[in-house]
């Protein structure tokens, strides 16, 4: 096809579209990166606060020993506050990621730059965590074998189980966060990264 | 934003081979113009900017994941034997834009601003590419 021939062929192509629509609220966006990414995150916050006040009620469920409560509220203090911390700056960045326009290449970087420096920071609030979780389970072994607890800690059996309970924290921790920062935002992140590396010089 | 509806489909329609998936494009760039129109700065032709939103958006846009792509058949008749020239302009432009979702993003970008009439420096500043590069990419899409 000669491309003065298309060209006049595109002149005087003009498509009529449906007229646009006049309520801005009703078109569903669910179908950029970004979106998407905000869809992830808006769930997260959800589960996470309802995982949240669900913990907070663990001592009730489980029944724990009254001298347990003020060790364990102590320690759900300390997690709620680093949750708020890391919750509030990903909501920041929830916020800023319905306001970004994609105008200019430059906010296709800065917005592409943004993404993946927020799931590092995913990835901390994680591993910020994970002390937690191993509290939790030693917690927990303490709660169920007691008598293993007052054997002493220079007892070779306590440091293992100790060891594996934190070796498999850690790694738990680690992979999970891995694949979960992948799934529900690295793949819409790489998206973006293949717009900009096809714009990248020859 | 609705005397230039007819070009923004058309951008709609290079990027996305179905009907439905255009329809969908469409209504994003509407509401990502909607969005972005606060920082439209009057530096440019609203045109220009316009067109810049429209491209970008395309670029990071999904198909819906339920629908299944149609395999179309490549014509590959003379398109030069319709009838009427009318005839024959609507088949080379339905010719091109079943030929264009071959090429990748930002080379269907490079062609759209061919189209319009801009020159490779300002297709170049458009896209965040030097002139040199618009030049390259354009040759080797065409």
């Amino acid at each position: 096809m000669d491309f003065n021939e298309l060209q006049s062929a595109w002149n005087n192509d003009h498509p009529n579209p449906a007229s646009l629509p006049n309520n801005l609220d009703r078109i569903q966006s669910a179908n950029t990166p970004l979106d998407r990414i905000k869809k992830n995150l808006k769930n997260e916050f959800v589960y996470q606060i309802i995982s949240i006040i669900f913990l907070g009620f663990l001592p009730l469920f489980y029944g724990f020993p009254a001298q347990a409560y003020a060790i364990f509220y102590l320690l759900f203090s300390i997690f709620v506050a680093v949750c708020i911390y890391y919750l509030v700056k990903l909501y920041i960045f929830y916020r800023r990621l319905g306001k970004t326009t994609l105008s200019t290449k430059d906010s296709l970087y800065e917005t592409y730059y943004d993404i993946l420096l927020h799931m590092e920071l995913y990835k901390t609030f994680g591993f910020a965590l994970t002390p937690f979780v191993i509290l939790f389970l030693l917690g927990i072994l303490y709660l169920k074998m007691p008598d293993f607890f007052q054997t002493g800690t220079d007892n070779h059996t306590f440091l293992l189980a100790t060891f594996s309970i934190v070796t498999f924290s850690m790694l738990f921790m680690g992979i999970v966060l891995e694949w979960w920062v992948h799934h529900f935002y690295g793949k819409y992140a790489r998206e973006m990264r293949k717009v900009i590396d096809q714009l990248k010089e020859e | 934003m609705n005397e230039h509806k007819g070009i923004l489909f058309k951008v709609s329609k290079m990027y996305m081979d179905q009907p439905d998936d255009q329809e969908d494009l469409f209504q994003e760039i509407v509401l990502q113009l909607w969005k972005a129109y606060e920082s439209f700065k009057g530096e440019s032709q609203f045109s220009t900017w316009m067109y810049r939103v429209a491209i970008n958006t395309a670029f990071v846009y999904f198909k819906k994941e339920k629908r299944k792509p149609i395999q179309q058949a490549f014509p590959t008749e003379n398109i030069a034997d319709q009838t009427s020239n009318t005839e024959e302009q609507e088949s080379q432009i339905n010719h091109f834009y079943r030929a264009v979702q071959q090429l990748d993003k930002i080379d269907k970008a490079i062609i759209f601003y061919q189209l319009e009439g801009y020159s490779h420096r300002e297709i170049g500043q458009n896209l965040g590419i030097s002139e040199i590069n618009a030049r390259v990419k354009l040759s080797r899409a065409k």
